[in-house]
């Protein structure tokens, strides 16, 4: 019987896992452009780390955390293991 | 047959060959079953580009019939086919990275931002502008040459004023259907490795021109050899940008 390997994506994944979607949703609903103007990101940045294709500055981070009234640890992980597709980026919601 | 030389009669053959045979494996590829939700050409061949593939694939099976054509028109040249395979080579490429990269379905992943637009409307200005004096390298061989100076000045100024005029106009253009955004952080991460990635590039160009010009090589060859070494260049900066934005930095 033939072994497959794990699919893995051919969009490179990075390896901080976040909950950005979940927290937009649960802070009342807030938009992507709207946390993008609160941490002086643009919109497309954030759609960026929310999909996993870049992972932020520390300043960055800090400010995203800031602007969704959490703890950094609540919105970025760091996966030891190499993100794969079928394994989701984060976003929950 | 048409008073073609032999070895080129046999690699035109086989080039078709090895592009129907590409057809083949293409198709093959795409007509194979896959897991819900995997990436990939699988259940969707020949998908939304059918054209892309189509046309590439003609493009590049046709190249030796042009070249066979231009052959028997000036019993001297082989070389017509370029273009061909050039744009065809490059249509199945992009087929190949649509379907390999597709936006997911529901994705705001296709939502690019002012400045990926940007620079793939300075890619098809470069491509145009650029393109054209390619076009006429071809003259530079073929018919007696001009003298040197004058054409490399002309052309220097001409290509400044074309690529200001098409670059202004397209973003004037951009700026009415977006509202364009101030770079940050990731602009800036995606804009230094671009530039980072065209140094490797043009160093390799400078080589190359260094090695004509010890093959002494004329001085009107090293202009265009020169220019064409930034466009590549610029092009390297502009669609690794592009990519970066697609595909994650």
């Amino acid at each position: 019987m033939k072994l497959r390997a794990p699919h893995v994506s051919p969009v490179p994944q990075t390896r901080v896992r976040n909950n950005l979607r979940a927290l937009r949703f649960h802070h009342g609903e807030m938009t992507q452009q709207e946390l993008a103007d609160r941490v002086g990101l643009t919109r497309q940045t954030i759609i960026a780390v929310e999909q996993g294709r870049y992972s932020p500055s520390l300043e960055a981070a800090f400010k995203i955390a800031r602007a969704l009234g959490v703890p950094l640890e609540e919105v970025f992980q760091y996966d030891a293991e190499p993100a794969r597709d079928d394994a989701p980026t984060g976003s929950s919601g | 047959m048409f008073d073609l030389p032999r070895p080129a009669l046999a690699g035109g053959l086989l080039w078709i060959l090895a592009c129907l045979t590409g057809f083949v494996l293409i198709a093959r590829k795409g007509s194979r079953p896959r897991a819900p939700g995997a990436p990939g050409y699988p259940d969707q061949f020949p998908g939304r580009y059918p054209g892309l593939l189509l046309v590439g694939i003609g493009n590049l099976a046709l190249a030796p019939v042009v070249s066979a054509v231009q052959y028997i028109a000036t019993q001297h040249q082989l070389f017509g086919a370029g273009a061909w395979v050039l744009s065809g080579g490059l249509l199945v490429i992009a087929y190949h990275l649509l379907l390999t990269f597709r936006p997911s379905a529901g994705s705001s992943r296709s939502a690019s931002g002012f400045r990926e637009k940007s620079a793939v409307l300075q890619m098809v200005a470069i491509l145009v502008v650029y393109g054209f004096y390619a076009v006429r390298l071809w003259d530079f061989w073929s018919g007696p040459q001009a003298p040197v100076t004058v054409t490399a000045i002309g052309a220097l100024i001409a290509i400044t004023i074309w690529m200001i005029l098409i670059g202004i106009a397209s973003h004037i253009a951009l700026v009415l259907y977006m509202r364009p955004e101030m770079p940050d952080e990731r602009d800036r991460l995606i804009d230094l490795r671009g530039s980072r990635n065209a140094y490797f590039v043009l160093a390799t160009g400078v080589w190359c021109v260094l090695i004509l010009a010890i093959a002494h090589v004329p001085h009107g060859a090293l202009f265009y050899a020169i220019m064409g070494a930034f466009a590549v260049a610029e092009l390297a900066r502009l669609g690794s940008q592009v990519l970066y934005y697609r595909l994650g930095t």
